[in-house]
């Protein structure tokens, strides 16, 4: 494929003319940050015991493994032979950081199954002890493993290991995204990846995202699946979770883009070119002043301003709040991802990137990635009831 | 047998199919050398070379060529390579296909220039060096191309 010499602004080197990494590695991180996300959620009931999260307390655990089993899809999607993929399971190399993701992986799957196994292991028993035969007391008895003791007993034994779980399920789901940002920050030659900051980012724009999901999630099962109006508490919840978070998160983007210019100071040009040709419309305009700005200055109302406001008015502004930062973190993998290919190794030039729809690597490809974890997340929810749940003490 | 015996007794399956797979699949040759198979070594080695010369260069410009090419005195550069400036190119060698082109020489070529005719007292002696600061400065503030009009045939000459 010859290069397009009209993309390119300056000097470049030949094997820079086009991008290995597309959208595909765009959504990877992103699908991974909403994972953590919606277990944090998640866990303020689980382990914190807010109150006010508990009726997405379990639809995010659902919503986490739907994401989950999801993530993997857009690097198979990347790799030319995908069978390829499971070599990083049959010849685990320990001096890649690459490969080290399939570890990571692998134990936080393992942690959320098992999670979600216990946490649901009433329900489970109660669905496959159903007199109606169904597809749903069929797969609910296979979960059961053939033991149906629900006994007060075993019941306490399972309750504190779903706490232990979920305690242990924090540091694992922050870890999952957080290794993602490392292996970016750890490639030396990227002047715009480089950054001892880069996990923090990436693990606080994760949380952002999987909390404005979880808001987003909830107003949709209240107007149009329970029909029930949404409680004001948990909207004031989700409004002081992702209002802390988004400031945490905001403070430390603009730290690290001050850290590159300090620290890589040879770079200091080839980056702010960057920032000025390529990513202009998606990280300044995009990314920093719409996508972060609106957000935050309406949370910033809510919060400030507008406190006495009625429910009506905090969810519908809530839900605007949660839409733009939505936006603002797939642009901040966009830029991240696609922004450190533009940049040439050389430091004298940058390529534009042109993203395409059809391909299986394209935009197509990566909407349909992006919506599957909610059809997992529904067919989930078929069978794992998650909406009435009270969590027993644990002592 | 209690439930989390049988959890267990899952994943004790689990952990135990995964041996198997793996040592099931793992390639024959893998881990002679190192993290990686051996028989590729020999695979890659049979394979053409991909990156283009300069006398793939030549087929179209004819002209620098010649220049670079030429034995006369001024033509100092004619054991580079073009990629040594414009930038590596990659073909196909078999189907006579050029996959990427070397990419053009940026606008502040004298930058370009400084890459090797920087001074420097590593360097051997008789390579061509300058500065362009201090009291022995060669010229500054003006750009190479003006007195070395040829790049392809650098030396002074004009």
């Amino acid at each position: 494929m010859p290069v397009d010499l009209s993309l390119v602004q300056g000097f470049i080197y030949p094997n820079e003319g086009w991008l290995q990494w597309s959208f595909m590695l765009v959504i990877y991180p992103y699908i991974t940050g909403l994972v953590a996300g919606a277990f944090v959620v998640s866990a303020f009931y689980e382990v914190f015991g807010n109150e006010h999260f508990k009726p997405v307390s379990r639809l995010s655990l659902l919503c986490s493994l739907g994401f989950l089993i999801v993530c993997v899809l857009p690097l198979e999607f990347h790799l030319t032979h995908h069978l390829r993929g499971f070599e990083m399971f049959s010849t685990p190399n320990p001096s890649s950081a690459m490969a080290g993701f399939g570890g990571v992986y692998l134990w936080y799957l393992f942690i959320l199954v098992l999670e979600i196994w216990f946490n649901f292991r009433e329900k489970i028993v109660e669905g496959a002890e159903s007199k109606k035969p169904s597809l749903r007391r069929f797969v609910l008895r296979i979960l059961t493993l053939g033991s149906h003791d629900v006994s007060e007993k075993a019941m306490k034994g399972v309750h504190k290991v779903t706490h232990t779980l979920a305690i242990i399920g924090i540091p694992s789901a922050c870890f999952l995204h957080g290794y993602v940002g490392f292996i970016f920050g750890s490639i030396k030659a990227n002047h715009w990846w480089a950054s001892a900051l880069m996990p923090f980012i990436f693990l606080l724009s994760a949380v952002v995202s999987g909390v404005a999901m979880m808001f987003i999630l909830y107003w949709i099962c209240c107007v149009f699946i329970k029909k029930e109006p949404m409680r004001l508490g948990t909207v004031n919840a989700f409004i002081s979770l992702l209002f802390g978070f988004l400031i945490v998160d905001l403070v430390f983007e603009a730290l690290e883009v001050l850290q590159i210019f300090y620290a890589h100071i040879e770079a200091t040009p080839a980056v702010a070119a960057l920032i000025r040709n390529e990513l202009m419309g998606s990280y300044v305009w995009g990314q920093a002043i719409i996508g972060s700005g609106v957000p935050f200055i309406i949370l910033l109302l809510l919060v400030w301003v507008l406190p006495w406001s009625k429910r009506h008015l905090r969810q519908g502004l809530m839900l605007i709040a949660s839409l733009f930062v939505l936006g603002s973190v797939l642009l901040m993998r966009w830029n991240v991802v696609i922004g450190g290919q533009e940049l040439s190794r050389s430091l004298l030039g940058t390529f534009h990137f042109s993203e395409v729809f059809g391909t299986h690597e394209g935009v197509g490809v990566g909407i349909c990635l992006l919506l599957l974890p909610f059809i997992l997340m529904i067919i989930f929810s078929l069978f794992l009831d998650p909406w009435e749940y009270e969590k027993k003490e644990v002592k | 047998m209690s439930f989390t015996g049988r959890l267990l007794l899952i994943a004790l399956i689990c952990v135990v199919a995964y041996i198997v797979v793996k040592y099931a699949t793992e390639p024959p040759s893998f881990n002679v050398y190192g993290h990686y198979r051996a028989a590729n070594l020999s695979k890659q080695l049979s394979k053409e070379t991909k990156f283009i010369g300069k006398e793939t260069c030549q087929t179209c410009h004819e002209q620098e060529y010649n220049d670079l090419c030429s034995t006369e005195p001024s033509s100092a550069h004619r054991d580079l390579q073009c990629g040594a400036c414009h930038g590596l190119g990659v073909a196909r060698p078999k189907e006579g296909v050029i996959l990427s082109h070397g990419c053009k020489i940026p606008p502040d070529v004298t930058k370009q220039c400084m890459y090797c005719h920087e001074m420097l007292p590593s360097k051997p002696k008789d390579m061509p060096q300058i500065t362009l600061k201090g009291e022995n400065a060669h010229f500054p503030g003006m750009t190479c191309t003006i007195c070395h009009t040829n790049t392809h045939k650098p030396a002074y000459y004009k």
